[in-house]
Protein backbone atom coordinates (compact mmCIF):
# COMPACT_ATOMS: atom_id res chain seq x y z
CA UNK A 1 0.00 0.00 0.00
CA UNK A 2 1.21 3.50 -0.96
CA UNK A 3 2.02 6.03 1.86
CA UNK A 4 -0.35 8.61 2.32
CA UNK A 5 2.05 11.01 1.82
CA UNK A 6 2.46 9.71 -1.98
CA UNK A 7 -1.21 11.27 -2.41
CA UNK A 8 -1.51 14.62 -3.44
CA UNK A 9 -4.54 15.08 -2.04
CA UNK A 10 -6.01 16.29 1.73
CA UNK A 11 -6.06 14.32 4.54
CA UNK A 12 -9.44 13.53 4.60
CA UNK A 13 -9.47 12.23 0.25
CA UNK A 14 -6.00 10.36 2.01
CA UNK A 15 -7.76 8.23 4.03
CA UNK A 16 -10.87 7.96 1.37
CA UNK A 17 -7.86 6.14 -0.91
CA UNK A 18 -7.29 3.97 1.47
CA UNK A 19 -10.33 2.55 2.00
CA UNK A 20 -11.05 -0.79 1.00
CA UNK A 21 -14.12 -2.34 0.04
CA UNK A 22 -15.76 -6.23 -0.97
CA UNK A 23 -18.83 -7.38 -2.34
CA UNK A 24 -20.93 -8.85 0.54
CA UNK A 25 -21.29 -12.09 0.52
CA UNK A 26 -24.86 -12.06 0.69
CA UNK A 27 -25.10 -10.29 -2.49
CA UNK A 28 -25.49 -12.12 -5.69
CA UNK A 29 -24.58 -10.25 -8.88
CA UNK A 30 -26.45 -10.95 -12.38
CA UNK A 31 -24.91 -9.22 -15.52
CA UNK A 32 -27.05 -7.95 -17.92
CA UNK A 33 -24.31 -6.35 -20.81
CA UNK A 34 -23.08 -2.85 -19.36
CA UNK A 35 -25.46 -3.09 -16.44
CA UNK A 36 -25.43 -6.05 -13.64
CA UNK A 37 -28.55 -6.27 -11.04
CA UNK A 38 -27.49 -7.00 -7.84
CA UNK A 39 -29.79 -9.15 -5.74
CA UNK A 40 -29.19 -8.17 -2.14
CA UNK A 41 -30.56 -11.61 -0.32
CA UNK A 42 -30.34 -9.59 3.53
CA UNK A 43 -33.08 -6.95 2.34
CA UNK A 44 -34.39 -9.24 -0.34
CA UNK A 45 -34.42 -6.30 -3.10
CA UNK A 46 -32.49 -5.77 -6.49
CA UNK A 47 -30.48 -2.97 -7.18
CA UNK A 48 -29.41 -1.88 -10.77
CA UNK A 49 -25.26 -1.51 -11.11
CA UNK A 50 -24.18 1.00 -14.46
CA UNK A 51 -21.86 0.12 -16.07
CA UNK A 52 -18.91 2.20 -13.85
CA UNK A 53 -20.35 0.60 -11.05
CA UNK A 54 -19.57 -2.78 -12.73
CA UNK A 55 -16.16 -2.03 -13.62
CA UNK A 56 -15.61 -0.95 -9.93
CA UNK A 57 -17.21 -4.11 -8.42
CA UNK A 58 -15.04 -6.20 -10.87
CA UNK A 59 -12.17 -4.93 -9.01
CA UNK A 60 -13.31 -5.05 -5.37
CA UNK A 61 -11.70 -8.28 -3.52
CA UNK A 62 -11.08 -6.82 0.26
CA UNK A 63 -7.61 -6.22 -1.07
CA UNK A 64 -7.31 -3.38 -3.27
CA UNK A 65 -7.50 0.34 -1.83
CA UNK A 66 -10.02 2.79 -3.43
CA UNK A 67 -6.39 4.05 -4.87
CA UNK A 68 -5.46 1.36 -6.35
CA UNK A 69 -8.70 0.60 -8.07
CA UNK A 70 -8.54 4.56 -9.06
CA UNK A 71 -5.18 3.88 -10.39
CA UNK A 72 -6.38 1.14 -12.47
CA UNK A 73 -9.63 2.91 -14.02
CA UNK A 74 -7.89 6.46 -14.26
CA UNK A 75 -9.96 8.00 -12.35
CA UNK A 76 -9.82 10.14 -9.06
CA UNK A 77 -10.18 8.48 -5.88
CA UNK A 78 -13.36 10.43 -5.02
CA UNK A 79 -14.51 9.43 -8.13
CA UNK A 80 -14.53 5.38 -6.74
CA UNK A 81 -15.14 6.41 -3.11
CA UNK A 82 -17.96 8.40 -3.55
CA UNK A 83 -20.48 5.54 -5.30
CA UNK A 84 -18.90 2.54 -3.08
CA UNK A 85 -19.86 4.32 -0.23
CA UNK A 86 -23.37 4.88 -1.54
CA UNK A 87 -23.62 0.92 -2.54
CA UNK A 88 -22.30 0.30 0.86
CA UNK A 89 -25.50 2.32 2.24
CA UNK A 90 -27.20 0.39 -0.14
CA UNK A 91 -26.26 -3.39 1.25
CA UNK A 92 -24.49 -4.05 -1.97
CA UNK A 93 -20.45 -3.59 -0.64
CA UNK A 94 -18.99 -3.75 2.87
CA UNK A 95 -16.09 -1.90 3.85
CA UNK A 96 -12.69 -3.61 4.37
CA UNK A 97 -11.52 -2.25 7.89
CA UNK A 98 -9.48 -3.62 10.33
CA UNK A 99 -11.65 -3.82 13.35
CA UNK A 100 -10.15 -4.15 17.00
CA UNK A 101 -12.28 -5.82 19.95
CA UNK A 102 -10.92 -2.97 22.48
CA UNK A 103 -12.33 0.02 23.37
CA UNK A 104 -10.39 2.96 24.09
CA UNK A 105 -9.95 6.66 23.92
CA UNK A 106 -12.47 8.91 23.25
CA UNK A 107 -15.42 6.39 22.47
CA UNK A 108 -18.31 9.23 21.81
CA UNK A 109 -16.16 9.15 18.46
CA UNK A 110 -15.28 5.93 17.89
CA UNK A 111 -17.41 3.91 15.38
CA UNK A 112 -18.58 0.71 14.83
CA UNK A 113 -19.04 -2.29 12.78
CA UNK A 114 -20.49 -5.09 12.17
CA UNK A 115 -17.78 -7.39 11.78
CA UNK A 116 -18.22 -8.67 8.47
CA UNK A 117 -16.62 -12.42 8.58
CA UNK A 118 -19.74 -12.92 10.81
CA UNK A 119 -22.68 -14.84 10.03
CA UNK A 120 -25.93 -13.56 10.77
CA UNK A 121 -28.64 -15.69 10.11
CA UNK A 122 -32.73 -14.58 10.77
CA UNK A 123 -35.07 -17.06 10.86
CA UNK A 124 -38.17 -15.21 11.87
CA UNK A 125 -38.99 -11.86 13.40
CA UNK A 126 -38.23 -13.36 17.26
CA UNK A 127 -34.09 -12.73 16.50
CA UNK A 128 -31.23 -14.03 14.74
CA UNK A 129 -27.61 -15.63 15.03
CA UNK A 130 -24.51 -14.72 14.93
CA UNK A 131 -21.83 -17.22 14.19
CA UNK A 132 -18.48 -16.22 13.76
CA UNK A 133 -16.52 -19.39 12.01
CA UNK A 134 -13.24 -18.21 13.08
CA UNK A 135 -13.89 -18.69 16.79
CA UNK A 136 -16.87 -21.12 16.61
CA UNK A 137 -18.99 -19.15 18.93
CA UNK A 138 -22.53 -18.54 18.49
CA UNK A 139 -24.49 -15.65 19.86
CA UNK A 140 -28.31 -15.41 19.82
CA UNK A 141 -29.56 -12.04 19.54
CA UNK A 142 -33.37 -10.59 20.08
CA UNK A 143 -34.86 -8.07 17.68
CA UNK A 144 -33.34 -4.63 18.65
CA UNK A 145 -29.87 -6.46 18.70
CA UNK A 146 -30.94 -7.46 15.02
CA UNK A 147 -32.03 -3.75 14.53
CA UNK A 148 -28.39 -2.86 15.63
CA UNK A 149 -26.58 -5.51 14.03
CA UNK A 150 -28.21 -4.50 10.82
CA UNK A 151 -27.41 -0.62 11.31
CA UNK A 152 -23.65 -1.57 11.97
CA UNK A 153 -23.53 -3.16 8.28
CA UNK A 154 -22.22 0.78 7.85
CA UNK A 155 -19.78 1.99 10.31
CA UNK A 156 -21.39 4.36 13.08
CA UNK A 157 -20.99 6.04 16.10
CA UNK A 158 -22.59 5.44 19.68
CA UNK A 159 -24.90 8.21 19.30
CA UNK A 160 -25.98 7.08 15.63
CA UNK A 161 -26.91 3.91 16.89
CA UNK A 162 -28.39 5.46 19.85
CA UNK A 163 -30.46 7.62 17.89
CA UNK A 164 -31.32 5.32 14.99
CA UNK A 165 -32.86 2.74 17.86
CA UNK A 166 -34.55 5.46 19.68
CA UNK A 167 -36.38 6.61 16.41
CA UNK A 168 -37.27 2.77 16.04
CA UNK A 169 -38.27 1.94 19.55
CA UNK A 170 -41.21 4.55 20.50
CA UNK A 171 -41.96 5.53 23.90
CA UNK A 172 -38.46 4.15 24.96
CA UNK A 173 -36.85 7.07 27.11
CA UNK A 174 -33.36 8.30 25.62
CA UNK A 175 -31.34 7.63 28.44
CA UNK A 176 -32.70 3.79 28.60
CA UNK A 177 -31.67 3.55 25.34
CA UNK A 178 -28.04 5.32 25.48
CA UNK A 179 -27.74 2.76 28.42
CA UNK A 180 -28.34 -0.42 26.59
CA UNK A 181 -26.72 0.44 23.21
CA UNK A 182 -24.00 0.97 25.37
CA UNK A 183 -23.83 -2.26 27.19
CA UNK A 184 -24.58 -4.42 23.82
CA UNK A 185 -21.57 -2.78 22.55
CA UNK A 186 -19.53 -3.22 25.02
CA UNK A 187 -20.36 -6.81 24.94
CA UNK A 188 -20.36 -7.35 21.37
CA UNK A 189 -16.94 -5.71 20.98
CA UNK A 190 -15.45 -8.25 23.83
CA UNK A 191 -17.13 -11.29 22.37
CA UNK A 192 -15.49 -10.15 18.82
CA UNK A 193 -18.73 -9.54 16.71
CA UNK A 194 -18.54 -5.93 16.69
CA UNK A 195 -15.34 -4.13 16.16
CA UNK A 196 -14.31 -0.60 16.60
CA UNK A 197 -12.55 0.52 13.39
CA UNK A 198 -8.87 1.41 13.92
CA UNK A 199 -8.33 3.56 10.75
CA UNK A 200 -9.72 7.37 11.13
CA UNK A 201 -11.79 6.93 7.72
CA UNK B 1 -37.37 -42.73 40.89
CA UNK B 2 -34.90 -41.93 37.79
CA UNK B 3 -37.91 -42.56 35.96
CA UNK B 4 -38.02 -39.43 34.50
CA UNK B 5 -35.81 -39.43 31.79
CA UNK B 6 -32.03 -39.99 31.08
CA UNK B 7 -31.07 -37.03 32.82
CA UNK B 8 -32.38 -33.84 33.74
CA UNK B 9 -29.48 -32.17 33.28
CA UNK B 10 -27.16 -30.34 35.76
CA UNK B 11 -26.32 -26.92 36.45
CA UNK B 12 -22.42 -26.00 36.65
CA UNK B 13 -21.02 -26.12 39.73
CA UNK B 14 -18.02 -24.28 41.10
CA UNK B 15 -15.28 -26.13 39.89
CA UNK B 16 -13.30 -27.68 43.18
CA UNK B 17 -8.96 -27.85 43.14
CA UNK B 18 -7.98 -30.76 41.03
CA UNK B 19 -4.71 -32.31 41.85
CA UNK B 20 -2.41 -34.26 39.75
CA UNK B 21 -4.65 -34.46 36.79
CA UNK B 22 -3.63 -35.44 32.92
CA UNK B 23 -4.66 -32.59 30.79
CA UNK B 24 -7.05 -34.39 28.46
CA UNK B 25 -9.21 -36.16 31.88
CA UNK B 26 -11.91 -33.84 32.97
CA UNK B 27 -13.02 -33.00 37.01
CA UNK B 28 -15.29 -35.64 38.04
CA UNK B 29 -17.80 -33.18 39.11
CA UNK B 30 -21.03 -34.88 39.83
CA UNK B 31 -21.69 -38.19 40.76
CA UNK B 32 -25.41 -39.50 40.11
CA UNK B 33 -26.11 -42.10 42.78
CA UNK B 34 -28.61 -44.70 41.80
CA UNK B 35 -29.13 -45.44 45.65
CA UNK B 36 -31.45 -48.26 45.07
CA UNK B 37 -31.98 -50.80 42.00
CA UNK B 38 -35.43 -50.90 43.53
CA UNK B 39 -38.87 -48.67 43.04
CA UNK B 40 -42.02 -49.23 45.21
CA UNK B 41 -43.55 -47.97 41.73
CA UNK B 42 -44.00 -49.87 38.79
CA UNK B 43 -43.88 -47.06 35.69
CA UNK B 44 -45.09 -48.27 32.33
CA UNK B 45 -42.23 -45.73 30.71
CA UNK B 46 -39.56 -46.22 33.66
CA UNK B 47 -36.31 -46.55 31.39
CA UNK B 48 -34.03 -48.02 33.82
CA UNK B 49 -36.45 -50.36 34.88
CA UNK B 50 -35.86 -50.87 38.67
CA UNK B 51 -37.06 -53.83 40.41
CA UNK B 52 -40.43 -53.42 41.97
CA UNK B 53 -40.26 -53.43 45.84
CA UNK B 54 -43.16 -54.12 47.74
CA UNK B 55 -41.83 -53.49 51.40
CA UNK B 56 -38.16 -54.20 51.71
CA UNK B 57 -35.57 -54.36 48.39
CA UNK B 58 -33.49 -56.72 47.67
CA UNK B 59 -30.08 -57.11 49.52
CA UNK B 60 -27.07 -55.89 47.18
CA UNK B 61 -29.71 -53.70 45.31
CA UNK B 62 -28.46 -50.82 47.33
CA UNK B 63 -25.56 -48.50 47.49
CA UNK B 64 -23.38 -49.69 50.61
CA UNK B 65 -22.70 -46.69 52.52
CA UNK B 66 -18.66 -48.01 52.83
CA UNK B 67 -18.04 -48.27 49.13
CA UNK B 68 -19.99 -44.83 48.72
CA UNK B 69 -17.78 -43.68 51.45
CA UNK B 70 -14.45 -44.62 49.87
CA UNK B 71 -16.16 -43.49 46.32
CA UNK B 72 -16.09 -40.25 47.51
CA UNK B 73 -12.72 -40.31 49.61
CA UNK B 74 -11.31 -41.41 45.69
CA UNK B 75 -13.27 -38.43 43.63
CA UNK B 76 -12.36 -35.55 46.24
CA UNK B 77 -9.14 -34.81 44.63
CA UNK B 78 -11.10 -35.93 41.07
CA UNK B 79 -12.94 -32.30 41.74
CA UNK B 80 -15.77 -34.09 43.01
CA UNK B 81 -18.46 -31.54 44.16
CA UNK B 82 -21.86 -32.88 44.34
CA UNK B 83 -24.18 -35.59 43.77
CA UNK B 84 -27.45 -36.16 42.32
CA UNK B 85 -29.63 -39.12 44.13
CA UNK B 86 -31.62 -41.25 42.64
CA UNK B 87 -32.85 -44.56 41.47
CA UNK B 88 -34.81 -46.68 41.74
CA UNK B 89 -36.20 -44.67 44.39
CA UNK B 90 -33.39 -43.36 46.82
CA UNK B 91 -35.78 -43.08 49.76
CA UNK B 92 -35.96 -47.02 49.89
CA UNK B 93 -32.22 -47.46 50.82
CA UNK B 94 -31.85 -48.49 54.09
CA UNK B 95 -29.83 -46.28 55.00
CA UNK B 96 -31.01 -43.32 53.54
CA UNK B 97 -30.80 -40.78 56.19
CA UNK B 98 -26.92 -42.05 57.05
CA UNK B 99 -25.99 -41.94 53.27
CA UNK B 100 -27.49 -38.23 53.15
CA UNK B 101 -26.05 -37.26 56.26
CA UNK B 102 -22.74 -38.53 55.17
CA UNK B 103 -22.39 -36.30 51.75
CA UNK B 104 -23.69 -33.60 53.66
CA UNK B 105 -20.67 -33.59 56.04
CA UNK B 106 -18.33 -34.11 52.50
CA UNK B 107 -20.02 -30.86 51.57
CA UNK B 108 -21.75 -31.93 47.89
CA UNK B 109 -23.87 -30.32 46.61
CA UNK B 110 -27.20 -32.42 46.73
CA UNK B 111 -30.05 -33.21 44.42
CA UNK B 112 -32.33 -35.68 44.51
CA UNK B 113 -34.98 -37.15 41.62
CA UNK B 114 -37.73 -39.23 44.02
CA UNK B 115 -41.18 -39.98 43.85
CA UNK B 116 -41.76 -38.53 47.07
CA UNK B 117 -44.19 -41.33 48.03
CA UNK B 118 -41.74 -41.67 51.23
CA UNK B 119 -41.35 -38.59 52.54
CA UNK B 120 -42.98 -38.02 55.63
CA UNK B 121 -42.85 -34.35 57.31
CA UNK B 122 -39.86 -35.46 59.91
CA UNK B 123 -37.88 -36.37 56.82
CA UNK B 124 -38.80 -33.45 54.87
CA UNK B 125 -37.54 -31.21 57.56
CA UNK B 126 -35.06 -32.99 58.01
CA UNK B 127 -33.95 -33.14 54.30
CA UNK B 128 -34.54 -28.86 54.15
CA UNK B 129 -32.89 -28.28 57.43
CA UNK B 130 -29.84 -30.09 58.07
CA UNK B 131 -28.43 -31.87 54.51
CA UNK B 132 -26.62 -29.93 51.52
CA UNK B 133 -29.93 -31.00 49.43
CA UNK B 134 -30.68 -28.11 47.05
CA UNK B 135 -33.14 -29.26 44.43
CA UNK B 136 -35.68 -32.16 43.99
CA UNK B 137 -37.74 -33.23 41.40
CA UNK B 138 -41.19 -35.50 41.69
CA UNK B 139 -42.61 -37.40 39.34
CA UNK B 140 -46.15 -36.41 38.81
CA UNK B 141 -47.81 -37.49 35.37
CA UNK B 142 -51.41 -36.52 35.36
CA UNK B 143 -53.46 -34.24 37.86
CA UNK B 144 -55.78 -37.17 37.89
CA UNK B 145 -55.44 -39.65 40.44
CA UNK B 146 -56.67 -42.77 38.90
CA UNK B 147 -54.65 -41.47 35.73
CA UNK B 148 -51.16 -41.23 37.94
CA UNK B 149 -51.99 -44.52 39.50
CA UNK B 150 -52.58 -46.21 36.53
CA UNK B 151 -49.53 -45.19 35.04
CA UNK B 152 -47.11 -45.39 38.06
CA UNK B 153 -48.56 -48.98 38.87
CA UNK B 154 -49.64 -48.33 42.32
CA UNK B 155 -53.05 -47.48 43.99
CA UNK B 156 -52.49 -44.35 46.29
CA UNK B 157 -49.10 -43.47 44.42
CA UNK B 158 -50.65 -40.06 43.72
CA UNK B 159 -52.27 -39.30 47.35
CA UNK B 160 -48.78 -40.19 48.21
CA UNK B 161 -46.87 -38.04 46.43
CA UNK B 162 -48.92 -35.13 46.54
CA UNK B 163 -48.74 -35.67 50.32
CA UNK B 164 -44.28 -35.92 50.31
CA UNK B 165 -44.30 -32.50 47.73
CA UNK B 166 -46.56 -31.03 50.17
CA UNK B 167 -44.38 -32.02 53.24
CA UNK B 168 -41.27 -30.70 51.11
CA UNK B 169 -43.38 -27.50 50.56
CA UNK B 170 -44.10 -27.11 54.18
CA UNK B 171 -40.30 -26.94 55.20
CA UNK B 172 -39.25 -24.95 52.20
CA UNK B 173 -37.94 -27.36 49.77
CA UNK B 174 -40.18 -26.20 46.47
CA UNK B 175 -39.48 -29.09 43.96
CA UNK B 176 -39.35 -29.28 40.39
CA UNK B 177 -42.34 -31.24 38.43
CA UNK B 178 -41.74 -33.47 36.51
CA UNK B 179 -44.06 -35.32 34.07
CA UNK B 180 -43.39 -38.02 31.72
CA UNK B 181 -45.20 -36.94 28.56
CA UNK B 182 -47.28 -39.59 26.63
CA UNK B 183 -49.73 -39.81 24.19
CA UNK B 184 -52.79 -40.80 27.19
CA UNK B 185 -51.61 -37.52 29.11
CA UNK B 186 -50.95 -34.89 26.44
CA UNK B 187 -54.40 -33.38 27.34
CA UNK B 188 -53.79 -33.17 31.02
CA UNK B 189 -50.93 -31.00 30.63
CA UNK B 190 -52.71 -27.51 31.66
CA UNK B 191 -54.28 -29.42 34.24
CA UNK B 192 -50.55 -31.03 35.56
CA UNK B 193 -48.98 -27.52 35.66
CA UNK B 194 -52.10 -25.64 37.64
CA UNK B 195 -51.91 -28.70 40.06
CA UNK B 196 -47.89 -27.71 40.61
CA UNK B 197 -48.35 -24.49 40.97
CA UNK B 198 -51.04 -24.76 43.51
CA UNK B 199 -48.97 -27.30 45.26
CA UNK B 200 -45.69 -24.94 45.16
CA UNK B 201 -43.73 -26.32 42.95
CA UNK B 202 -40.83 -24.39 41.38
CA UNK B 203 -41.00 -25.32 37.75
CA UNK B 204 -42.54 -28.28 35.53
CA UNK B 205 -40.14 -30.48 33.49
CA UNK B 206 -41.31 -32.07 30.83
CA UNK B 207 -39.92 -35.44 29.59
CA UNK B 208 -41.47 -37.20 26.63
CA UNK B 209 -41.20 -41.12 27.21
CA UNK B 210 -37.75 -42.82 25.38
CA UNK B 211 -37.76 -45.88 23.83
CA UNK B 212 -35.60 -47.13 26.48
CA UNK B 213 -36.48 -49.49 29.08
CA UNK B 214 -39.72 -49.95 29.53
CA UNK B 215 -40.19 -46.93 27.24
CA UNK B 216 -39.73 -49.17 24.30
CA UNK B 217 -42.57 -51.41 24.67
CA UNK B 218 -44.91 -48.01 25.07
CA UNK B 219 -43.38 -46.82 21.69
CA UNK B 220 -43.99 -50.18 20.41
CA UNK B 221 -47.78 -49.84 21.38
CA UNK B 222 -47.67 -46.42 19.37
CA UNK B 223 -48.04 -44.75 23.10
CA UNK B 224 -44.71 -42.69 22.58
CA UNK B 225 -44.68 -39.13 20.78
CA UNK B 226 -43.10 -39.39 16.92
CA UNK B 227 -41.02 -36.76 15.97
CA UNK B 228 -43.68 -34.20 14.78
CA UNK B 229 -45.51 -34.90 18.61
CA UNK B 230 -42.63 -34.46 20.60
CA UNK B 231 -41.37 -31.18 18.13
CA UNK B 232 -45.09 -29.75 18.25
CA UNK B 233 -45.09 -30.41 22.34
CA UNK B 234 -41.40 -28.58 22.69
CA UNK B 235 -42.75 -25.47 20.87
CA UNK B 236 -46.19 -25.14 23.06
CA UNK B 237 -44.26 -25.86 26.16
CA UNK B 238 -41.69 -23.70 25.36
CA UNK B 239 -43.92 -20.65 23.39
CA UNK B 240 -47.29 -20.20 24.51
CA UNK B 241 -48.17 -22.14 27.95
CA UNK B 242 -44.38 -20.85 29.17
CA UNK B 243 -46.46 -17.29 28.04
CA UNK B 244 -49.49 -18.09 29.61
CA UNK B 245 -48.06 -19.72 33.35
CA UNK B 246 -45.64 -17.65 35.40
CA UNK B 247 -44.00 -21.07 36.76
CA UNK B 248 -41.29 -21.58 35.10
CA UNK B 249 -41.84 -24.55 32.21
CA UNK B 250 -38.85 -26.34 30.67
CA UNK B 251 -38.02 -29.54 28.19
CA UNK B 252 -35.16 -30.78 27.52
CA UNK B 253 -34.20 -30.51 23.63
CA UNK B 254 -31.03 -30.45 21.53
CA UNK B 255 -30.47 -26.40 20.22
CA UNK B 256 -30.62 -26.89 16.78
CA UNK B 257 -34.09 -27.92 17.02
CA UNK B 258 -35.01 -24.80 19.45
CA UNK B 259 -36.06 -21.81 17.98
CA UNK B 260 -34.69 -18.17 18.18
CA UNK B 261 -37.13 -17.08 20.97
CA UNK B 262 -36.69 -20.53 22.55
CA UNK B 263 -32.83 -20.14 22.57
CA UNK B 264 -33.26 -16.70 23.65
CA UNK B 265 -36.04 -17.72 26.71
CA UNK B 266 -33.83 -20.10 28.39
CA UNK B 267 -30.29 -19.78 27.04
CA UNK B 268 -28.02 -22.85 27.13
CA UNK B 269 -30.31 -24.98 29.30
CA UNK B 270 -30.74 -28.40 28.59
CA UNK B 271 -28.57 -27.55 25.64
CA UNK B 272 -26.82 -30.68 26.01
CA UNK B 273 -25.45 -33.54 28.89
CA UNK B 274 -22.55 -33.03 31.46
CA UNK B 275 -21.49 -36.54 30.95
CA UNK B 276 -17.72 -35.35 30.70
CA UNK B 277 -17.92 -34.53 34.72
CA UNK B 278 -20.54 -37.20 35.60
CA UNK B 279 -19.99 -40.63 37.34
CA UNK B 280 -22.67 -42.70 37.68
CA UNK B 281 -22.48 -45.30 40.60
CA UNK B 282 -25.47 -47.88 40.37
CA UNK B 283 -27.00 -49.59 43.25
CA UNK B 284 -24.67 -52.64 42.87
CA UNK B 285 -21.47 -50.82 43.20
CA UNK B 286 -21.07 -50.70 39.67
CA UNK B 287 -19.75 -47.39 38.21
CA UNK B 288 -21.14 -46.46 34.81
CA UNK B 289 -22.13 -43.89 32.38
CA UNK B 290 -25.23 -42.96 33.92
CA UNK B 291 -28.49 -45.04 35.05
CA UNK B 292 -28.07 -46.31 31.21
CA UNK B 293 -25.28 -48.65 32.77
CA UNK B 294 -28.38 -50.94 34.31
CA UNK B 295 -29.42 -52.23 30.99
CA UNK B 296 -26.10 -51.90 28.80
CA UNK B 297 -23.30 -53.50 30.59
CA UNK B 298 -20.27 -52.05 28.16
CA UNK B 299 -20.81 -48.73 29.59
CA UNK B 300 -20.07 -50.00 32.85
CA UNK B 301 -16.56 -48.76 34.16
CA UNK B 302 -15.58 -51.45 37.54
CA UNK B 303 -17.36 -52.02 40.66
CA UNK B 304 -16.60 -50.28 43.59
CA UNK B 305 -14.54 -52.23 46.43
CA UNK B 306 -13.14 -54.01 43.37
CA UNK B 307 -11.51 -51.92 40.70
CA UNK B 308 -10.29 -48.34 41.10
CA UNK B 309 -12.74 -45.07 40.69
CA UNK B 310 -10.04 -42.83 39.65
CA UNK B 311 -8.47 -45.59 37.22
CA UNK B 312 -11.32 -46.30 35.89
CA UNK B 313 -12.40 -42.47 35.47
CA UNK B 314 -8.70 -41.76 33.80
CA UNK B 315 -8.66 -44.64 31.68
CA UNK B 316 -11.33 -46.84 30.68
CA UNK B 317 -11.58 -47.17 27.01
CA UNK B 318 -15.09 -45.88 26.82
CA UNK B 319 -14.37 -42.81 28.42
CA UNK B 320 -11.15 -42.10 26.90
CA UNK B 321 -12.55 -43.28 23.58
CA UNK B 322 -15.73 -40.44 24.40
CA UNK B 323 -13.72 -37.55 25.63
CA UNK B 324 -11.44 -37.91 22.21
CA UNK B 325 -15.34 -38.06 20.09
CA UNK B 326 -16.50 -35.07 22.04
CA UNK B 327 -13.38 -32.55 20.90
CA UNK B 328 -14.58 -33.45 17.09
CA UNK B 329 -14.97 -33.69 14.34
CA UNK B 330 -18.16 -34.56 15.03
CA UNK B 331 -20.28 -37.22 13.59
CA UNK B 332 -23.29 -36.58 10.59
CA UNK B 333 -25.37 -33.19 10.82
CA UNK B 334 -23.47 -32.43 14.04
CA UNK B 335 -20.32 -31.98 12.15
CA UNK B 336 -21.80 -29.41 10.54
CA UNK B 337 -23.92 -27.94 13.46
CA UNK B 338 -23.24 -24.21 14.97
CA UNK B 339 -24.35 -25.62 18.47
CA UNK B 340 -22.08 -28.90 18.98
CA UNK B 341 -19.81 -26.74 20.86
CA UNK B 342 -22.40 -26.16 23.46
CA UNK B 343 -24.65 -29.34 22.59
CA UNK B 344 -21.77 -32.18 22.47
CA UNK B 345 -24.31 -34.66 20.56
CA UNK B 346 -27.39 -33.59 23.18
CA UNK B 347 -27.88 -37.53 25.52
CA UNK B 348 -25.58 -39.55 24.91
CA UNK B 349 -27.36 -42.39 26.75
CA UNK B 350 -30.27 -41.91 24.11
CA UNK B 351 -27.73 -41.60 21.13
CA UNK B 352 -26.08 -44.58 22.12
CA UNK B 353 -29.57 -46.61 22.44
CA UNK B 354 -30.49 -45.46 19.36
CA UNK B 355 -27.23 -45.14 17.43
CA UNK B 356 -24.68 -47.28 18.99
CA UNK B 357 -22.54 -44.93 19.38
CA UNK B 358 -22.18 -42.12 22.54
CA UNK B 359 -21.14 -39.22 20.06
CA UNK B 360 -23.46 -39.37 17.22
CA UNK B 361 -26.50 -37.14 16.64
CA UNK B 362 -29.22 -37.40 18.69
CA UNK B 363 -32.03 -39.10 17.70
CA UNK B 364 -34.20 -35.96 17.01
CA UNK B 365 -31.34 -33.99 15.24
CA UNK B 366 -31.09 -37.39 12.92
CA UNK B 367 -34.89 -37.66 12.47
CA UNK B 368 -34.99 -33.91 11.27
CA UNK B 369 -32.51 -34.55 9.40
CA UNK B 370 -34.56 -37.75 7.26
CA UNK B 371 -37.18 -35.56 6.93
CA UNK B 372 -35.22 -32.86 5.44
CA UNK B 373 -36.69 -30.80 8.28
CA UNK B 374 -33.41 -29.77 9.55
CA UNK B 375 -32.90 -26.09 9.82
CA UNK B 376 -30.05 -25.20 7.22
CA UNK B 377 -29.69 -21.44 9.50
CA UNK B 378 -28.25 -23.99 12.08
CA UNK B 379 -25.98 -25.29 9.73
CA UNK B 380 -22.13 -23.81 9.87
CA UNK B 381 -21.95 -24.47 5.94
CA UNK B 382 -25.10 -22.24 5.44
CA UNK B 383 -24.72 -19.09 3.16
CA UNK B 384 -27.64 -16.93 2.48
CA UNK B 385 -25.51 -16.23 -0.40
CA UNK B 386 -25.98 -19.30 -2.31
CA UNK B 387 -28.89 -18.57 -4.78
Amino acid sequence: MKAKSEYPISNTQSSWGNLRFALRTDVVLEHFGERSLALLCHALKLCEINASGQQMLARLDGKRTVQDIADELGLPPQAISEPLMEMEQQGVVRRVVSLSKERYGNMSEARYLADPDVSFRQEDNDGGLLYNAETDTLEVINPVAVEIWKFLAAPQTQADVVAHLHQACEGVPHDQVAADVAEFLDGMVQKGFIGVIEESV
Amino acid sequence: MGAAGPCDGQTDLPTMPVVDMPPDVPALRTFYLYLSAGCNLHCQHCWITPTFVHGKPVPGDCLELRLLQAAVEEARPLGLSAAKLTGGEPLLHPDFRRVVDYLTAQELELSMETNATLIDRELAVHLVKHTTLKRVAVSLDSPVEQDHDRFRGKPGAFREAVRGIEHLVAAGMHPQIIMSVYRGNLKQIDGLIELAMKLGASSVKFNPITKSGRGAEMHRQGQGLDFDAHIALIRHIRGPLQDRYPIYLSAMVPPAMSTVKELLRYGGEGAGCHVRHILGILGTGEMALCGIGRSIPELCFGRLGQDSLREAWMTHPVLVQMRKDMKGPFPGVCGDCLHVGRCLTHCLAQNYEANGKLVSPSPLCAEAVRRGVFPDTRRISWSSGEW
